[in-house]
């Protein structure tokens, strides 16, 4: 539909006195005024025509999305199959408010020729997540601006994942932690591959582990003992609400908690662990299957990372409860390990419950608390007002620091250590509780 | 029983032809109406064919109709439109002389359109002789009067003798197909062609006198010709020099023979051929135009009254052409260029002009809201999260630390002395941990007791010190905090703050 501006108006008032002019004082200016209207009408027909141009448009879309070191990549091809150009068309492109773009322009003019076609391409810095872009909306004007139309959304938009690196520095230092510490080796002889010790043949031992040479030095029949397999279930529920985003894109403490689930889900595989993991917001709860071994259960927890989002449902808190019900049914009968990456407030009292409830199975629960005042960098706020900002951080921090403290008077273990230590915690907590 | 039907449940009338349109014919109507202009400029009164009062001709128009195509022309270009196997050509008493030109338009026309030509004249004047020469015809009207006058009077002036007579008009003798004895009124003697009528006497006590225009006899007989034809090429003419004959109040009187001798006219010159078309001529009469009858009113309105038929026809006709755009329309325009002409000048022009340009700005932009032409929204990044809140709130509003700060403040600090070390802020143990933390046990004891002061003094406890500065007093304490939370941070590699 299209709408006159205010420059129509005084267009049009300029018209009516050349009009007045040449019906009343010289008959000349009729012609002025003749071409004057028909510029109207002219510009009028154009826009109608761009209108039906754009509705016909052919709007070729590719998403470049892999992990959150790459960056994003959005191009929006839009092609003009008709005979007539589109000229003079403002585009503006909606995303996420937390995607930072990096390169394009969120708003500008674009034309596009006959049989032709205009590319525009935006690139996101990645950030972990589900992320949605669009949609593009176009508005067309006239050459003169006397005319434009009403906002038309050319293409609706569509989501991307992008998946957590995993931090090969991190990972490494896992191997070399829980190497060095011994952390891996169960010590208890069963059912394994890895060499355990040699012991007396026992009946029912099979003969195929029977070692000939000891035999043959010792006349005495000795089997090989592994050395027992240990494995261990981990399930790691990843709070991304939207207080969790805070802080510089991509070091927020939800992205950080990521990479350090993606690290540590990579050591994991290697170790051969059952492995799934959930993801809560304030719009709900979704869980990624059972835990699994091996690639499947890594690649379950990538899954779950890549589909963190924010909750566009400001007003609504996480709903603990409902975590709680969906993870039953998945949960092994064993030991669990269970890794609850969120802040502690404002709902303590719900992972408290969860926690005692989750604890009372068996399974073992550590919440893991980023303290989201650490991952808050200073802004640019005026020199009068840092002081003050500073206090009232310290009263949101204090409300943290209480939510960690009760946790733990009632038995929740907490891990709110310095962020670059936390994976190596974490792993610590896990072998050494097999 | 019909029912008014509800508001919506009524067809609405949907017009397929928009105002604007319908405006547009009616204006281009209006101007088709005054370019073309009324049937006669004005009421006709005189021998014309459609004036039904007595003086008129339409009674013989009638006559014709009953038998033959009659047309009768307002004008030149109506000629245009006729053509048969005979065409008859009437002119009664014209009261505008034919002209040359005019007549030989009309000859020429009607030659090509037709196959045989006929011509009627009957007139007591001179007008119609242009039309006779036009027409190569030796026939002329002289135009003079012939009355019966008295033998005892030859040269003295005829009115003063007129009244001796029982009746001044000359009878004749008009053969056509039959002979006709009719009474003539104001007959004018003719020559030329062949002579098919004559005035006569009734007595031989009288004789027959052309009396010129001054009222001098200017010659007398017993016998005048006053009708004659004459064949000319493919047209034939006949000539009467007299159209009174043929006037509605002759055709109407009790008397037949008039009645009798306008259809022998008819019979013989359209040679009683149904294809015969008659053409009355209409433009050669004067009328009684609107702007007479409004100028000068009186003098007619006393003649006409003296009638009633007449003056009904009068003012019937007069309406007529009143309501006919051709008579108000060009006035009307006229008068509204008058008053363009005298609105603009001067300071009046300016105001014209202002008016007039906004009620043309009002006209072409036909109530059309208009919008601001504001570019789109940008899509707008932000941070999220309880900081980004706070940060947001911070610059929106103005912000002051107070004592319930102070208090928060403190509780941050025993919470990180509580999670460091078990010990609350309140506990005796207190120095002894920020001691050890800030390294500096006498300045661990200054900021304790300043602590306790001002927490004490916050909550109402205490009133000393009297006079506190809240924010300058909170900055303290967070640098306290700061300063603390670093320690701790150094001592188990946690940030906490």
């Amino acid at each position: 539909m299209i709408i006159p501006t205010k420059r129509f108006a005084a267009y049009i008032a300029v018209t009516a006195s050349v009009v007045t002019i040449a019906v009343l004082l010289d008959p000349q200016a009729l012609l002025t005024a003749v071409t004057m209207l028909a510029i109207e009408i002219s510009m009028a027909i154009h826009l109608q025509l761009s209108i039906g141009v754009l509705e016909k448009i052919g709007v070729e879309v590719s998403i470049d999305s892999s992990t959150d070191r790459e960056p994003v990549i959005v191009k929006i091809k839009l092609v003009n199959r008709s005979i007539y150009p589109v000229f003079l068309a403002e585009y503006s492109f909606s995303y996420e408010s937390i995607l930072r773009l990096e390169k394009g322009c969120r708003a500008g003019l674009i034309s596009i020729p006959s049989k032709s076609s205009t590319e525009l391409q935006f690139v996101f810095g990645a950030r972990v997540g589900t992320h949605r872009v669009g949609p593009l909306t176009i508005v067309l004007r006239d050459f003169l601006g006397l005319f434009k139309t009403q906002p038309i959304e050319i293409w609706k938009g569509s989501s991307f994942k992008v998946t957590p690196s995993i931090e090969v520095a991190i990972l490494r230092k896992l191997y070399l932690y829980t190497r060095s510490s011994g952390l891996v080796k169960s010590r208890i002889p069963g059912e394994g591959i890895e060499f355990y010790d040699v012991r007396d043949y026992r009946p029912g031992d099979e003969l195929r582990r029977i070692v000939w040479r000891v035999y043959a030095s010792r006349q005495k029949l000795a089997v090989w003992e592994a050395e027992k397999e240990s494995y261990q279930a981990i399930v790691y529920i990843v709070n991304s609400s939207k207080d969790m985003w805070t802080g510089m894109p991509k070091t927020t403490p939800v992205e950080h908690s990521a990479r350090i689930i993606a690290s540590i889900a990579r050591y994991a595989t290697s170790r051969g662990y059952l492995q799934t993991a959930v993801t809560v917001n304030e719009c709900g709860s979704k869980v990624f299957g059972e835990p699994a071994f091996g690639r499947q259960g890594l690649t379950r927890v990538l899954d779950a990372l890549a589909n963190l989002s924010i909750c566009p449902e400001s007003e609504t808190q996480v709903n603990w409860d409902e975590t709680l019900l969906k993870i039953l049914p998945i949960l092994p009968r064993e030991r669990t390990f269970i890794l609850i990456f969120t802040k502690t407030t404002p709902n303590t009292e719900q992972l408290i419950n969860i926690s005692t409830k989750l604890s009372s199975l068996g399974h073992r629960i550590y919440v893991v608390a980023p303290l989201i005042v650490t991952y808050d960098v200073s802004k640019k706020l005026p020199q009068k007002l840092v002081e003050i900002y500073r206090a009232k951080q310290l009263e949101i921090a204090s409300e943290e620091l209480k939510g960690i403290e009760i946790l733990k008077k009632v038995g929740v273990k907490v891990i709110a250590v310095n962020p670059q230590l936390v994976a190596q915690r974490i792993i610590q907590e896990i072998e050494i509780s097999l | 029983m019909s029912m008014p039907l509800r508001k919506d449940l009524r067809v609405k009338q949907k017009g397929f032809i928009s105002t604007t349109t319908i405006l547009l014919l009616i204006a281009i109507g209006l101007l088709a109406l005054v370019e073309k202009g009324p049937t006669v400029p004005g009421v006709p009164i005189g021998a014309s064919p459609i004036n039904p009062l007595s003086l008129g001709t339409s009674k013989f128009v009638e006559l014709a109709s009953r038998n033959y195509t009659t047309f009768i022309v307002y004008r030149l270009r109506d000629l245009e439109n006729i053509g048969g196997e005979i065409c008859l050509y009437i002119t009664v008493s014209p009261e505008i002389p034919y002209t040359v030109e005019e007549s030989k338009t009309i000859f020429s026309i009607l030659r090509n359109k037709c196959s045989k030509l006929r011509f009627l004249i009957a007139d007591e004047s001179t007008y119609s002789n242009p039309l006779l020469q036009t027409l190569n015809s030796s026939i002329r009207i002289e135009g003079s009067r012939i009355y019966r006058i008295s033998t005892k009077i030859t040269t003295a002036i005829v009115s003063r003798f007129l009244q001796n007579i029982s009746s001044p008009y000359p009878l004749a003798e008009i053969t056509v197909r039959d002979t006709h004895r009719v009474v003539l009124d104001k007959a004018s003697a003719i020559h030329g062609g062949t002579a098919t009528g004559y005035t006569y006497t009734s007595s031989r006590d009288e004789v027959l006198c052309v009396i010129d225009l001054e009222g001098e006899i200017s010659r007398c007989s017993q016998l005048f010709v006053v009708a004659a034809k004459e064949s000319i090429d493919r047209a034939e003419l006949f000539v009467i020099g007299d159209g009174s004959i043929l006037l509605n109040q002759v055709l109407l009187s009790n008397r037949s023979e008039y009645l009798s001798l306008a259809e022998d006219l008819l019979a013989y010159l359209c040679e009683e051929n149904p294809r015969c078309v008659v053409v009355f001529d209409a433009m050669h009469y004067t009328t009684l135009s609107i702007r007479n009858v409004f100028s000068n009113p009186y003098p007619i309105l006393g003649k006409l009254l003296q009638d009633p038929l007449t003056l009904i026809y009068i003012v019937l006709s007069i309406i007529a052409l009143l309501l006919h755009p051709s008579t108000w329309l060009p006035p009307l325009i006229q008068w509204l260029s008058n008053v363009f002409t005298n609105i603009t000048i001067g300071l009046a022009s300016v105001l014209t002009i202002a008016i007039s340009t906004w009620i043309m700005y009002r006209v072409l932009a036909g109530g059309t809201k208009v919008y601001p032409d504001q570019r789109l929204a940008e899509q707008i990044e932000e941070e999220v999260g309880v900081f980004a809140e706070l940060r947001k709130s911070i610059l929106r509003t103005k912000v002051k630390l107070s004592k319930q700060d102070f208090i928060a403040i403190c509780q941050t600090l025993d919470v990180m002395l509580t999670l460091y070390s078990g010990y609350s802020l309140w506990s005796d143990n207190a120095l002894n941990i920020l001691s050890d933390l800030l390294g500096d046990r006498e300045k661990a004891y200054r900021e304790l007791k300043w602590i306790y002061r001002l927490y004490r003094k916050a909550f109402g406890e205490s009133r000393l010190p009297l006079i506190v500065l809240w924010g300058r007093a909170t900055k303290r304490l967070v640098s306290i905090v700061d300063e603390v939370g670093k320690r701790i941070g150094e001592k188990l590699g946690v940030n906490i703050v």
